[in-house]
């Protein structure tokens, strides 16, 4: 009893001494001194009536629709040779699509355009040229829970270059980047299987297709390139003609990612088999230029360095229609790395 | 005599009142971290984002969070409910966005990891972490709003307890790495709430205020369901609405990877 009380002195006691410290508390600092009033309380808070907040998001009908109208055009400023004066002149309207149907999910994406350079009116989907251009097309279901399936025409990526790409055999859009249409497309669609494979250990994707699908190629018409047959410039005046593997199921195309995440860094293994992706080769008899057999194997690391992100890519391009390097007409074989660092 | 009674009753009654209600610095900052990032073991909330310029022109996002903690306890006593989290953000629209997912693993000892997933282009991006105090999607909230700032990389002081409010104010323990001298926050004493969030810049300018203007209980949770963040430098405003908010959904760890960010968990965005 008696130690009770001797406990409630000595707290009134620093209470007291609290009390006189505040006090003389010093005049808050310049910084604080304009303190403005009191913030008001928000709704809600306290005694005041819950708001009401329900925003006024639709119910998922389980379709979604989307889709965007623009107009690009472009025009060079000084006089290019072999080149139309105005690269890009098009009108465009992309209308997106994608239906959940049980355990599947369909996408599609339509560009529709108005090509007034091109000038095309026949459709080839394959190289995007025509009033239509078909983005995506395609199926998305898990057969199993670890793995993904996406089957159809789709866009792919991978690797860590972000636009500069050594492991990523997909195709690109070289025109469409250099010309200055919208930065998604430098990526052309493939027509391809993918299979995702998720464990603990490692993730894999496999991505096949059953038919080439070459990069949407310089070949001329549409920007002006270096030929070497020629020794200079040349655009509409040399397009590039082609033999193009082109057999389903023969001159096919298989990709791997083998990857994982260790801490925060990420770590990926990739392969490669089917054709360089543009012409990387010739023949002297028919004057055509070729897709020479190309693998690829490559490994990439990506992760924080000090207040950055670090990335590091290496691929070894294995030219195999000419391992030794001794033909002229097709590609050499090469290394390719890519070290980045952005803050 | 009385007076002297007197003199002695009124700190005693003062002491059993201030005991109990007056937290430590540390309790209080904690308690609103844990009120505005860690309420229960996830999340899942519907946000409508309207950015205003100075003109009054206005853009509207929509945008699902998902969120899952490590923490298994919102127990602020020790920092139980303290731990990394993960934040899985989605877009809905407009289309220049729809389908952009972002992702965020946070953690207590380093950096956080953040991706951010560009659909058209199928490209998973790493961001970096000095990103953090930028724009997030185009608004006036930064990356770091919409997943927290850690509370070791301030000092915190309560300047002031008015009628509402515990003032405190916290200033960057590596000031060289933010664009603020130090930020105050209004926080409501009754529901550890931060009502008002105010940045000063190295000049002592307050140039950024962020409020909470609408909070409701959710599954027993305060939650702020309209906030805003104003740029006094820029005139812009962003306000966010939340909506179809829920707590212990149970979400799977799984959802917080590469693999979700190519492929949205489209029943978890609903």
């Amino acid at each position: 009893m008696n130690i009770n009380i001797d406990r409630w002195i000595v707290f009134t006691a620093l209470l007291l001494c609290s009390v006189a410290v505040s006090a003389t508390e010093p005049i808050l600092p310049s910084g604080l001194k304009d303190l403005s009033p009191e913030p008001d309380l928000p709704a809600g808070i306290g005694d005041a009536i819950d708001s009401t907040f329900d925003a006024d998001i639709p119910s998922d009908p389980g379709i979604e629709i989307g889709g965007f109208v623009e107009l690009r055009s472009g025009q060079w400023i000084d006089r290019h040779h072999y080149q139309e004066q105005r690269p890009l002149n098009e009108a465009r309207l992309q209308l997106k699509l994608e239906q959940e149907l049980s355990i599947f999910t369909f996408a599609a994406t339509a560009d529709f355009i108005y090509d007034d350079v091109a000038n095309e009116r026949n459709i080839a989907l394959e190289s995007g040229r025509g009033w239509l251009d078909l983005r995506a097309a395609n199926v998305v279901f898990s057969p199993a829970p670890f793995m993904d399936i996406r089957l159809g025409r789709q866009t792919l990526t991978w690797g860590t270059g972000d636009l500069i790409f050594i492991n990523d055999l997909f195709p690109k859009d070289w025109n469409a980047f250099l010309i200055g249409r919208d930065v998604e497309y430098l990526k052309a669609p493939s027509d391809a299987l993918k299979v995702s494979l998720f464990h603990n250990i490692a993730n894999l994707d496999l991505v096949y297709t059953p038919r080439f699908d070459a990069d949407r190629y310089i070949d001329g018409s549409r920007a002006s390139y270096f030929s070497s047959t020629l020794n200079r410039t040349a655009g509409t005046d040399a397009v590039t003609k082609v033999d193009r593997p082109n057999d389903w199921l023969h001159d096919d195309e298989l990709a791997l990612r083998l990857y994982q995440n260790i801490g925060a860094y990420e770590l990926a293994l990739y392969g490669y088999d089917g054709f360089w992706k543009s012409p990387g080769g010739f023949d002297p008899t028919t004057g055509r230029a070729l897709f020479p057999g190309l693998a690829v194997y490559g490994a990439s690391i990506r992760g924080p360095l000090a207040a950055g992100i670090a990335n590091a890519e290496w691929g070894y391009y294995d030219s195999k229609d000419d391992h030794s390097g001794h033909d002229p007409m097709i590609n050499n074989s090469e290394q390719r790395l890519l070290i980045g660092y952005e803050q | 005599m009385h007076i002297l009674n007197l003199l002695i009753a009124l700190p005693l009654l003062a002491a059993s009142a201030v005991a109990t209600a007056l937290p430590t610095v540390n309790e209080i900052v904690n308690h609103s971290n844990m009120i505005t990032y860690y309420q229960g073991q996830d999340g899942r909330a519907q946000i409508k984002m309207t950015i205003t310029d100075s003109q009054g022109r206005k853009r509207q996002r929509r945008l699902t969070i998902l969120r899952i903690d490590d923490a298994k306890s919102d127990a602020v006593e020790g920092q139980a409910y303290l731990g990394g989290q993960k934040f899985y953000v989605y877009f809905h629209r407009p289309a220049d966005v729809s389908k952009m997912a972002f992702l965020v693993w946070k953690h207590l000892d380093q950096d956080d990891d953040r991706w951010l997933y560009l659909p058209a282009l199928d490209l998973v991006k790493r961001i970096a972490a000095s990103d953090k105090r930028t724009s997030f999607v185009g608004s006036d909230f930064f990356y770091e709003d919409v997943s927290g700032r850690r509370l070791d990389e301030d000092t915190h002081e309560l300047v002031e307890t008015t009628k509402s409010y515990y003032v405190i104010k916290n200033t960057p323990k590596d000031a060289a790495g933010v664009e603020f001298s130090y930020y105050k926050m209004f926080i409501h004493k009754k529901s550890f709430i931060p009502v008002q969030v105010e940045y000063y810049d190295k000049a002592g300018v307050k140039y950024r205020v962020a409020k909470a203007l609408g909070v409701k209980t959710i599954q027993g949770y305060p939650t702020v369901t309209r906030a805003a963040i104003e740029n006094l430098k820029t005139g812009s405003t962003t306000v966010m609405e939340y909506s179809r908010v829920e707590y212990d959904i149970g979400l799977d760890d799984a959802l917080f990877t590469e693999r979700y960010l190519r492929k949205a968990p489209r029943k978890q965005l609903r």
